[in-house]
């Protein structure tokens, strides 16, 4: 009788904690949705400093999509803060490649940047060996790689199977392997961007890239809000960063956001 | 073996000496000779010629006595040997070294030096020894550092007596050493230099003069020098300071003078310039104060670009002059283009250089339709006059921007161009929808469920590799196969038997226990199973089986015989003796490998 009882217990618990977490879960997905329709109200009522605080809410909150980076972007490029406008396209950028309004007005806000020509201006390698950058996200490359390793591991199996048809299946495999391999430095490259060789968004009017990690160094050359630059190597507090046309100098890590 | 190891190293110091002793033995034999030389038979007053008095023959002769010799004060040095080996013929000799230092000048003679020995006399020939008046006359006597100043002199002058303002004018500091002074640790001359603005010298060059007869090496330390104030300017005096080596006063009449060290600063008369300033009449007005001969280059790329992209123009000015007065030349008309600040890069070589002017400029425009003209002006002191130079000019084609909308349009009507249209340039409105949303900043690629995943292709590629070869071995390899499942049979008949037992019937057993050693042994040794019997058991002694195994096959196959052919009685406990004995044969050809 005792066990009986237990076990009902047991099962209303588990019931319980089931309900709560859908509960939480469909609570959530609202609550970031209504976060947003409230950003996007402000907006429109050209309340931007209020759209920007409801935004940020959602991005510190751990929330990513490329049209809340978007709308963010536009909000703080209303304000006038250009730095975190172009850092927030760039994000929005890197997650929706495709997506023709946020290439847009990454390039608009580009074009406001005093000082240098704000964005890097594409290699002929990159355009051979990176095409997919500028079309497909780095998950989306992710997924591309991995589906034609699957892919090329199947037909491969496939071979060993049926050995009258191992030839055909081999070929399928050797195409598949040359798309592969196709892909693959795009999909690097996405890796390289995200991962290893980082971009930042310089966040202060003006700053000053010296020739050495020191106050006193010579000043190289001068940036300003909104200026994406390669952080190349970090030594304390101090950043060696790439200009958009190659020219490197020393920054200190304060006056950037990474991208 | 240690004794074997000293004598090998014994061996390598034993064997030269006793050569050596050879040698010496050999050349006492010898006959001896005599002879005396000296290493300069011209010498000036003060200075020492050595004289040597070779002994060939010997190494044991002691030194002659040396007589008095007019003009000369001597003395003896010492020994020196010599071992010298010639096809196979060895020779030893001695020479006993003497320095004679000149007195005075004339024709002197070294008389015959006389060499006693074993009671033998041998007697050198006379040597003849001008001496000469020379360096040796100063060089003898004790200097003081003031003394030497009159044998080493600084100069200061320059190409030009007269200069414009920002000329560059050749400077040549010039040290006089008189032949035979030791002057060491030269350092970089020095100079007052009021409005006057000077480049770093260049390395020293030395090189032989003469003046008034009396040679002297010469060390070159040349500059440019650019005038900043106009009038008569003063350049020096030049100060320059050095180490000079010299005989110390008191020590002079020492036959072995140690020369001392004494630091000297010999300083230069004063040099004076006129500096003109530059003329007013016709300076152009982007003049801005470069003096000298320079080309003047213009170069722009790319020179085919969209509306919004940049374009580097890199203006370069190289020549002679002082380069650093070479300001950026204005670029005129530039409403049409975004200017951004220029990178400036010198190179210089002494008068000569080269700066360049890099330029980014962005056109806003498609109707921009070239580089506007460029010019660069500069003195020419040569000429005296002002000279310009023109660069860019350079047609470039600017396409409208592909980014966003076109900045203009041309409106065509009938035809005709009649009209642009301007359009505004803004951002595109917000989006309604959050579309697809994440948590987190992880990417795929660093989430280890998906890097797993990635592994699952990998194993199961390599387990269906293994399977496939398994099952073809099996299809191919008939030995291996029966080998492989010659265990699960067997057990399959062991169970078979056990049921047996319980259920009483010793006939079926023995068959059936026979049946599965049978059918094992055929298996495990690839043998026709049905000719297994026990005469085959002598066989498998062929194949490494164990006298123990072979000796439980021989009891079990007897036993089975008994009950199968004779029909003999089987108890229980007698069935399963035999099940286990049966177990345990199988049991231990699984072990034998």
């Amino acid at each position: 009788m005792n066990t009986v009882r237990s076990f009902r217990n047991l099962i209303f618990l588990l019931d319980t904690i089931i309900l709560l977490a859908v509960v939480a879960s469909i609570g959530g997905a609202q609550g970031h949705n209504t976060i947003f329709f409230r950003a996007n109200n402000a907006y429109r009522e050209e309340k931007y400093d209020a759209a920007v605080r409801n935004y940020e809410q959602l991005v510190n909150s751990g929330f990513r999509s490329a049209n809340i980076y978007y709308n963010l972007g536009n909000a703080y490029l209303r304000t006038g803060n250009k730095g975190k406008a172009i850092l927030y396209y760039e994000r929005a950028f890197r997650i929706h490649p495709r997506d023709a309004d946020i290439r847009s007005n990454l390039n608009f806000a580009r074009t406001l940047v005093e000082g240098s020509a704000g964005a890097y201006r594409t290699q002929w390698y990159e355009k051979v060996f990176l095409f997919l950058r500028g079309f497909l996200s780095t998950d989306e490359m992710t997924v591309l790689v991995s589906l034609l390793y699957f892919i090329i591991v199947i037909f491969l199996i496939l071979g060993i199977f049926f050995k009258s048809q191992r030839k055909l299946f081999y070929y399928f495999a050797a195409a598949f392997l040359a798309l592969f391999i196709i892909v693959l430095p795009s999909f690097i490259g996405g890796i390289n961007r995200t991962g290893f060789q980082q971009k930042a968004v310089i966040m202060v009017k003006e700053t000053e890239i010296r020739f050495e990690p020191n106050d006193d160094a010579t000043v190289h050359f001068k940036l300003h809000e909104g200026a994406v630059i390669q952080i190349t190597r970090s030594q304390k507090d101090w950043h060696q960063v790439r200009r958009y046309d190659g020219k490197m100098g020393w920054i200190k890590g304060d006056v950037f956001t990474v991208i | 073996m240690e004794k074997s190891m000293i004598f090998r190293t014994q061996r390598h110091f034993v064997i030269p000496f006793i050569l050596l002793l050879i040698l010496v033995c050999k050349s006492s034999a010898e006959d001896i000779s005599v002879s005396a030389s000296v290493d300069n038979r011209i010498v000036s007053v003060g200075n020492i010629i050595t004289l040597a008095i070779k002994v060939g023959g010997t190494q044991s002769a002691g030194a002659p006595r040396l007589p008095n010799i007019e003009g000369f004060q001597g003395q003896y040095v010492g020994p020196r040997t010599q071992v010298s080996i010639v096809n196979n013929q060895s020779s030893l000799s001695i020479s006993h070294r003497y320095y004679l230092k000149a007195t005075k000048t004339g024709k002197f003679t070294i008389p015959s030096m006389v060499l006693n020995y074993k009671g033998t006399k041998y007697k050198t020939d006379p040597i003849e020894v001008e001496v000469v008046k020379g360096d040796g006359q100063w060089r003898s006597k004790a200097m003081t550092p003031e003394d030497l100043k009159q044998f080493i002199r600084l100069a200061i002058q320059t190409r030009k007596t007269t200069a414009y303002l920002n000329e560059g004018v050749l400077l040549l500091i010039r040290l006089y050493i008189r032949s035979g002074v030791e002057v060491r640790d030269i350092r970089y001359p020095t100079f007052p230099s009021a409005g006057f603005s000077v480049l770093p010298f260049g390395e020293a060059t030395q090189r032989q003069t003469t003046i008034e007869g009396v040679r002297f090496r010469a060390v070159d330390f040349m500059t440019t020098v650019y005038p900043v104030t106009d009038g008569e300017m003063a350049l020096g005096p030049a100060e320059l300071d050095c180490n000079v080596l010299l005989t110390p006063s008191g020590t002079s009449n020492s036959l072995f003078d140690r020369r001392a060290r004494y630091e000297l600063t010999i300083k230069s008369d004063p040099h004076t310039i006129t500096v003109k300033p530059l003329p007013t009449e016709g300076k152009p007005k982007n003049f801005s104060g470069a003096v000298g001969q320079y080309d003047f280059d213009v170069v722009a790329k790319p020179t085919s670009l969209k509306v919004g992209e940049p374009i580097t123009l890199t203006m370069t000015v190289k020549g002679q002059g002082n380069i650093d007065m070479a300001n950026i030349p204005e670029i005129p008309g530039l409403d049409q283009f975004k200017v951004y600040d220029p990178q400036i890069d010198v190179k210089k070589g002494g008068n000569t250089g080269e700066k360049t002017f890099e330029q980014v400029l962005i056109p806003t425009s498609d109707s921009v339709k070239a580089i506007p003209k460029i010019q660069f002006s500069y003195f020419d002191p040569e000429q005296e006059s002002y000279i310009t130079k023109t660069g860019g000019g350079t047609p470039i084609q600017v396409a409208p921007s592909d980014e966003a909308e076109p900045l203009q349009i041309l409106e065509i009507t009938e035809g005709k161009a009649v009209k642009r249209e301007v359009l505004g340039k803004d951002i595109v409105y917000i989006k309604d929808e959050i579309g697809p949303v994440k948590r987190g900043d992880g990417h795929l690629y660093k989430n280890a469920g998906f890097l797993i995943l990635q592994f699952l292709p990998l194993i199961g590629f390599a387990g269906i590799l293994v399977y496939q070869k398994r099952r073809e071995r099996f299809a191919t390899d008939r030995t291996y196969a029966r080998q492989y499942h010659a265990p699960r049979k067997a057990k399959k008949g062991l169970d078979l038997a056990q049921s047996l037992i319980s259920s009483g019937k010793p006939q079926e057993f023995c068959s059936a226990i026979f049946k599965t050693v049978q059918e094992y042994l055929g298996d495990r040794f690839d043998l026709p199973v049905a000719g297994i019997t026990i005469e085959v058991v002598e066989s498998l002694r062929s194949r490494g089986i164990s006298e123990e195994i072979l000796e439980k096959l021989t009891n079990f196959f007897h036993s089975c015989d008994m009950i199968r052919f004779a029909g003999s009685d089987m108890s229980e406990n007698d069935m399963n003796a035999n099940l286990e004995i049966a177990r345990e044969i199988i049991s231990l050809l699984e072990d034998t490998k």
